[in-house]
């Protein structure tokens, strides 16, 4: 085996991890190699040296924390869920709702702020426009039906001024 | 794990004891004995306590733990910054972790002084390392774990781990040379 091969199986054969057949190969070559051997024990006595370093033990109340963090995260959640439980609810139910009152209320005021009142066109010709009231006055509402209930009467006014001014004119004459 | 999964919660009381040592001791290696260690050890076993329906009895249940770990601690480590401060391994007292340590096994004075001092290289060796090559040796120097189980924590091939062994104890001795050149 070569020094390269050798010193990247150093740390198997620490560990006792290598197969027979290269177990015996590195303990060959160990033999012969000044250097490998030199590789070798410069890790063992680093890994001997890690073995002193000790971690210290745990405290006592180490698991009762761990019950009362975990009962404390339960409660958050349950808090947490609940209120996105709520906000779903209102927002999933209410919706079709909320649209539907939304449509009405639109059509409402448009309804209401472009009302338009039908006229009676009875006694009209029909080359007569169709006035559009569009003021919601009272008034002027009865003004518009007086007008209207009064057409014939304008235009039986019309005739009259003429026959009028015929006759003053025959008069003169 | 099988009784905390239908319901027991005795049985994830009797989890924590049994693993709680294990697990802290990796994070406080790996976090270079900051005093978070225990924090975030705490924060495995909740993570633990939450994820339980995601556990399969196929899998090996610490293997599955200390996956867990793993991704805790390192998102620990985002959090904290690529090196800790020398501050965040002192305890309430002010003391270093390490001289707690070194307390313990010291006979003299200089027996504490040379203890305090090995610790302190240790961790500092082990600190050098990228985060892949710390893991995999904690794993398997203080962990006892197998290269396969080391495989499936880090999500690597057996070949990976044993080249980050390896690289890992060549830095290692690098690290540590000097300390062996004194003879301490």
């Amino acid at each position: 085996m070569k020094c390269n091969e050798v010193k990247e199986l150093l740390i198997e054969y620490l560990d006792e991890s290598l197969d027979a057949r290269r177990r015996q190969a590195v303990d060959e070559h160990l033999c012969d190699c000044n250097s490998c051997r030199k590789e070798r024990d410069g890790l063992l006595s680093a890994c001997e040296m890690m073995a002193d370093y000790q971690a210290p033990v745990v405290s006592d109340q180490f698991t009762r924390q761990v019950l009362q963090k975990v009962h404390e995260r339960s409660q958050k959640q349950q808090a947490t869920g609940l209120f996105d439980r709520l906000v779903a609810f209102m927002s999933f139910r209410s919706l079709p709702a909320l649209a539907s009152l939304a449509l009405l209320a639109g059509l409402g005021y448009f309804i209401l702020s472009n009302r338009s009142v039908n006229v009676n066109n009875e006694g009209f010709s029909g080359t007569q426009k169709i006035e559009i009231v569009r003021d919601l006055k009272d008034e002027d509402i009865i003004r518009d039906l007086e007008i209207y209930e009064n057409a014939d009467m304008l235009e039986n006014l019309d005739l009259l001024v003429d026959l009028e001014a015929v006759e003053n004119y025959e008069a003169e004459k | 794990m099988l009784r905390f999964q239908r319901g027991d919660e005795a049985g994830f009381r009797v989890l924590v004891d049994r693993y709680r040592q294990r697990i802290f001791a990796f994070t406080w290696r790996f976090l270079n004995g900051s005093q978070e260690s225990e924090d975030i050890a705490q924060e495995v076993f909740v993570k633990v306590y939450f994820a339980r329906e995601t556990w399969r009895p196929a899998a090996k249940f610490s293997t599955w733990v200390y996956v867990i770990t793993r991704n805790t601690c390192l998102q620990a480590l985002k959090k904290m910054g690529p090196r800790l401060s020398v501050d965040s391994r002192q305890t309430e007292d002010g003391r270093e972790l390490i001289e707690t340590l070194a307390d313990g096994n010291a006979k003299t004075p200089s027996d504490h002084a040379l203890a305090e001092e090995k610790s302190r290289r240790i961790a500092d060796a082990l600190d050098r390392l990228p985060e892949s090559q710390k893991m995999a040796i904690i794993l398997r120097r203080y962990d006892q774990l197998s290269y396969e189980e080391i495989g499936e924590i880090m999500n690597c091939s057996v070949q990976s781990v044993k080249s980050l062994l390896f690289r890992g104890h060549v830095s290692l001795k690098e690290h540590l040379k000097e300390y062996f050149a004194d003879g301490v």
